[in-house]
């Protein structure tokens, strides 16, 4: 399979009030055609920063990424981008939402209402087509950002702890739907999550992300068969014994992330309690 | 659901017949004075339970008032000259509140530069600018329209600011994604996602163009409602003077509930109500 992305030392540093925070660092990282790749990490990592890097939202440090051998440049509409907070218009009924991608293609208003209507089956959310977001419950809503996306067709789904809002059963279910709407379109998917067992069961390689500054640390390949169902999964030796594997190089860098958030928490400290010192110096003035 | 337009009708009824209650009291009350005395042996209690007509009028009074204006032609005249300087001072100021609201709302340096200017021009009782209005465009119908529109002008700016301040900029970058250029951005997440703000400046605007109508009325003028209400006034005529203001309450009540109707409709989406 050729490469369909592309990521070259990819390296983010953000400035803030003349601080430097390196997020990423000398990130390479070839995404293969028709892939399911999961990225998992500890919180604080870097892998929202990295996807909106690729979605051309953020502009990398250093480094390039290039998408079926171009050069990226500005926004990446090539992609369909899928992020935690669901972040459907609300004032659009789902159906409306759904259509969003079309309209901006110029498609025809029958033809987008029958599309839309089309995917709406798909996603199990018939029924639901003139409800407003408001009026939809969490799962029903990532499945309508989903088909949002799926509805104009982009070759590469970025998604980013799309179900880490949901409750644990619903994110179960959700899981498989992706799989079965994702199986046979030979769409590459680069999937982040925290969570190891969702990253294994659905992807075919595993990216495990250090702490912070993120960048890749081990790259394993996950050898279990398709179709899966994600929850009967969980409960195969190979499975397990992959989980133990990868859960290895995780801790370790869960724990330092933990030492890190630790550390930023006294830093953040230290800071309040000079920030004390300073205005009771002025207080007591002459 | 049938319970609950039982309710409904139990509690408009109850509210009717306050209403009536209340009517009925002042009525009674009205009339030549009179004081219902209580012997405390200290000193004796004075309670007059009769008001004079003179100061309090009567709702029959009233009502017969209205119904006088009514009959002559001059409620629909003067009624009408308000109700038009109020919608044109309306719609001047709020169109220029939303292109104002949403030019500077684009242009976040000059935004902060111009910002304690206008609301230095803010903070000013928009009142106290009626004197320069009558200087500027005469003691016509154009001072009350400018006077409503000031008002409305700076309720429909700041909210329409505020509203372009608070678009997530996520819904944003989602939409630029999917592959939206700056225009559909525009009209696709901006505007509407500023709607509820322009509306809650409608909201407050429409109560505001029609005090700044009538207060200019009251100013300097030969006709309105607020002409009407200065008249009787000086003709010490009480009854009159309620006449006007039940008139006044009567259109601000119903202004008010077309709004909050049109709000329910066009902002169904932030209710959670099903369509």
């Amino acid at each position: 399979m050729p490469d369909k992305i592309v990521l070259r030392n990819i390296s983010k540093v953000f400035t803030r009030d003349e601080r430097e925070l390196q997020a990423l660092i000398d990130i390479n990282i070839d995404v293969k055609e028709g892939e399911f790749l999961s990225i998992v990490g500890p919180s604080g990592c870097g892998k929202s920063t990295l996807l909106n890097i690729i979605a051309g939202l953020l502009r990398p440090t250093t480094g390039e990424i290039s998408l079926d051998g171009q050069l990226l440049k500005g926004i990446n509409t090539k992609i369909g981008y899928i992020t935690q907070k669901d972040n459907l218009l609300p004032w659009r009924t789902t159906r409306e939402n759904i259509e969003i991608g079309l309209e901006i293609r110029d498609v025809s208003k029958s033809e987008r209402k029958s599309q839309a209507i089309k995917l709406i089956n798909r996603v199990g959310l018939a029924g639901f087509e003139d409800h407003f977001p408001n009026e939809l419950s969490g799962g029903m809503r990532k499945r309508a950002s989903l088909a949002r996306t799926l509805i104009y067709n982009p070759d590469v789904l970025l998604m980013d702890e799309p179900f880490s809002a949901v409750d644990a059963q619903t994110r179960l279910i959700l899981e498989n739907q992706l799989l079965e709407l994702w199986g046979g379109t030979g769409n590459t998917i680069l999937f982040v999550t925290h969570d190891l067992e969702e990253a294994i069961s659905l992807s075919d390689r595993v990216i495990v992300f250090s702490a912070r500054p993120g960048t890749a640390k081990t790259v394993n390949s996950i050898p279990l068969v398709r179709p899966r169902d994600t929850i009967k999964i969980r409960f195969n030796e190979d499975f397990i014994k992959i989980y133990g594997g990868i859960w290895k190089d995780l801790e370790e860098e869960v724990g330092k992330a933990e030492e890190l958030k630790t550390k930023a928490e006294l830093e953040k400290m230290e800071c309040d309690q000079e920030g004390f010192r300073t205005s009771f110096d002025e207080n007591t003035g002459p | 659901m049938k319970e609950k337009s039982k309710g409904i009708i139990k509690l408009n009824t109850q509210r009717i017949l306050f209403g009536i209650g209340l009517l009925l009291l002042w009525e009674l009350i009205s009339g030549e004075p009179a004081y219902l005395t209580v012997d405390l042996k200290v000193f004796t209690l004075r309670i007059p339970y009769h008001i004079e007509p003179f100061w309090i009028s009567c709702p029959s009074e009233i009502i017969s008032r209205l119904f006088e204006l009514a009959k002559s032609g001059q409620l629909t005249f003067h009624l009408s000259i308000t109700i038009f300087e109020m919608i044109v001072g309306f719609i001047i100021g709020a169109s220029l509140g939303i292109s104002l609201g949403f030019w500077l709302g684009r242009k976040a340096t000059l935004a902060k530069i111009v910002d304690p200017y206008i609301m230095a021009v803010y903070s000013l009782p928009k009142i106290a600018l009626a004197p320069l209005f009558i200087l500027w465009f005469g003691i016509g119908v154009d001072m009350k329209i400018a006077i409503a529109a000031i008002i409305v002008f700076f309720l429909v700016f700041y909210n329409t600011l505020g509203g372009i301040r608070s678009v997530d900029p996520e819904l944003v970058d989602v939409i630029r994604v999917i592959g939206a250029n700056e225009r559909e951005i525009l009209r696709k997440v901006i505007l509407p996602s500023t709607y509820p703000w322009i509306f809650t400046g409608f909201k407050l605007g429409i109560p505001y163009a029609l005090i700044g109508a009538v207060v200019g009325e009251l100013i300097a003028t030969n006709k309105g409602m607020g002409y009407l209400l200065m008249e009787y006034s000086g003709w010490f005529d009480t009854s009159g003077v309620f006449a006007v203001l039940f008139v006044l309450m009567i259109v601000a009540t119903i202004l008010n509930l077309a709004v909050n109707h049109a709000e329910e409709y066009l902002m169904r989406w932030r209710m959670g109500l099903p369509s």
